[in-house]
């Protein structure tokens, strides 16, 4: 199957010598993290799909969600499972609009009693 | 249940479409779906079991995807409902299924490439218009000049009425093939048709062929705009034709069946009646489009998408009542490009007897359309009306149309919205 044509970013970086290479090395790394990230046996891989899933509606990127609704279906996810994972997300992005992220209040100073 | 289970055995591969009823009808048969297409779009991706974005011009690549898939073992079956998978569809059915069904290799490609549909049919008697297959501009200006004008130019192998022309001079000839050559369809082999143009009534005939026996199951008579180009305006049924006329045309559309080999199959199947007579135009492997599945069914009692399901499973076709005797088809289209408006929420009951009717409408109120004829415009919905005499059918389409009261408002700069998410363009 033919590969994926590079971006148009990826084909202006070959402008670059240095620029390139660095690209190069980055992207052998990120493949390298990818691969850990995904093929590590701490979660099952259903699991694996729902939490990417989930991120990825979270980010709302609608090319991620759709490649990884693929994949979750293809690794078995029902889709009453997708709409429970759909329905977390939602609930925390709600939660975030309603709730703004805050600090936590620092704790008073106490008055110094002491020498 | 029939089928199912998660074994190889449950699993229908299912290439392409965007009907629901197309996933519906296999998971209420028991079935799982194994969905393929170049880019699964979102809705497709919960109605299939396992979809698949996959090179679908690739079929060496598809073939390698379905095995892996399955560990090796047969489908359920192998099924497109569209037209440019149709040869896909039967190449996959040969290599993987323990048992020929549907339709083969050699018959798909007889009836999706158009100059071997001709070929065939002329060589068993069948009747067709003149036609000639052109490799450039110049051959097509030859041929046309040998058929004699007007004639109808138009890409070999593609879906629908894209790229088809009507042409008057063999300086339209020339542009049109140039267009058709150089643009890429879906199409995957290369020339172009340039045939006769038969002036005349056109008729969509749909069949139900089973163990060789071919059921008509409804003739309608099709309308379309004045050419030079070919939107498909209408359909209406019964055809008009008197007994003879519609004898004629069963045993036409049997006997160009037979030609092109269909043993277990349905079809949607185009004809011409100009001075000499009927003329095969047409002939698809597979359910028309629009909402012509429901109009047929309403007429004859078989649903040809369910058909075709459970051809391609090798099950018995079920069938229930026909439930119209008349039903008038009207596709949504406009005469002027700009924004348009319409009433929303009307009730459409009443504007039906027998059945309820179908109003759809593809784009929603303040969208820019574009005229029938400009080639980004086309079909924007449909209404559908059945009764029990043709002056309730029209009064019910009339009925309709007051009530939506659709409008089209000059727009000075019409921009275009990327996605266009219409299945049917062209056609109804």
């Amino acid at each position: 199957m033919a590969t994926a044509a590079p971006s148009i970013a990826t084909q202006l970086i070959q402008l670059a010598p240095d620029v390139k290479e660095s690209h190069t090395s980055f992207s052998d790394s990120y493949q390298t993290f990818f691969n850990a990230v995904f093929n590590g046996g701490a979660l099952d891989p259903k699991t694996k799909a729902a939490v990417a899933l989930a991120s990825a509606l979270l980010l709302g990127r609608e090319e991620t969600v759709r490649s990884f609704l693929a994949t979750a279906k293809q690794l078995g996810l029902g889709n009453e499972e997708i709409g429970q994972v759909a329905g977390i997300v939602e609930v925390l992005k709600l939660d975030a609009a309603q709730r703004p992220a805050q600090a936590p209040a620092a704790a008073p100073a106490k008055a110094n009693t002491c020498c | 249940m029939t089928g199912g289970g998660t074994t190889s055995a449950g699993i229908v591969v299912l290439i392409g479409g965007r009907a629901q009823r197309e996933f519906s009808l296999l998971h209420d048969l028991g079935y799982r779906i194994l969905y393929l297409d170049r880019r699964v779009p979102f809705s497709c991706m919960t109605w299939a079991d396992l979809p698949f974005d996959v090179d679908v011009d690739d079929w060496d690549a598809v073939f390698e995807l379905v095995k892996n898939q399955l560990g090796g073992q047969p489908p359920a079956a192998v099924l497109t409902h569209v037209e440019p998978r149709i040869p896909l569809m039967a190449h996959l059915a040969e290599l993987l299924l323990d048992a020929p069904r549907g339709l083969s290799v050699e018959t798909a490609w007889n009836c999706h490439d158009k100059w071997l549909t001709r070929n065939r049919l002329r060589e068993h008697g069948v009747p067709v218009p003149g036609f000639g297959l052109a490799a450039n501009a110049e051959d097509a200006a030859q041929i046309a000049a040998e058929i004699g004008l007007p004639v109808v130019v138009k890409p070999r192998d593609e879906a629908g009425a894209f790229g088809v022309r009507r042409c008057l001079t063999v300086k339209e000839v020339r542009e049109a093939a140039t267009v058709i050559l150089s643009e890429s369809g879906s199409g995957t082999r290369t020339g172009v048709l340039v045939e006769e143009y038969i002036d005349g009534p056109e008729y969509a005939v749909q069949t139900l062929t089973r163990q060789g026996r071919t059921q008509v199951l409804s003739i309608l008579r099709q309308h379309m705009t004045d050419p030079p180009v070919f939107v498909e305006l209408g359909y209406e049924h019964p055809s008009g034709l008197d007994q003879s006329g519609e004898l004629s045309l069963r045993e036409i559309t049997v006997a160009a069946l037979q030609a092109l080999g269909v043993t277990d199959w349905i079809s949607h199947t185009q004809v011409r009646h100009g001075p000499d007579g009927f003329r095969v135009v047409e002939v698809n492997a597979r359910r028309p489009g629009g909402r012509l599945v429901e109009m047929t069914e309403a007429i004859s009692g078989i649903d040809m998408t369910r058909a075709a399901s459970q051809l391609a499973l090798g099950l018995p076709v079920t069938s229930g009542r026909p439930k119209a005797t008349y039903a008038l088809y009207s596709s949504i289209v406009f005469e002027q490009p700009g924004a348009v408006t319409y009433r929303t929420g009307i009730d459409v009951a009443p504007f039906s007897g027998v059945l309820p009717p179908i109003v759809e409408l593809e784009i929603a109120p303040g969208e820019p359309v574009q005229a029938a004829a400009h080639p980004e415009g086309g079909v924007y919905g449909r209404i559908v009306v059945f009764g029990d005499s043709a002056a309730e059918t029209r009064d019910g389409v009339r009925g309709i149309r007051e009530a939506l009261d659709l409008q089209v408002t000059e727009l000075e700069d019409l921009t275009w919205e990327v996605a266009d998410s219409r299945e049917y363009k062209s056609c109804c």
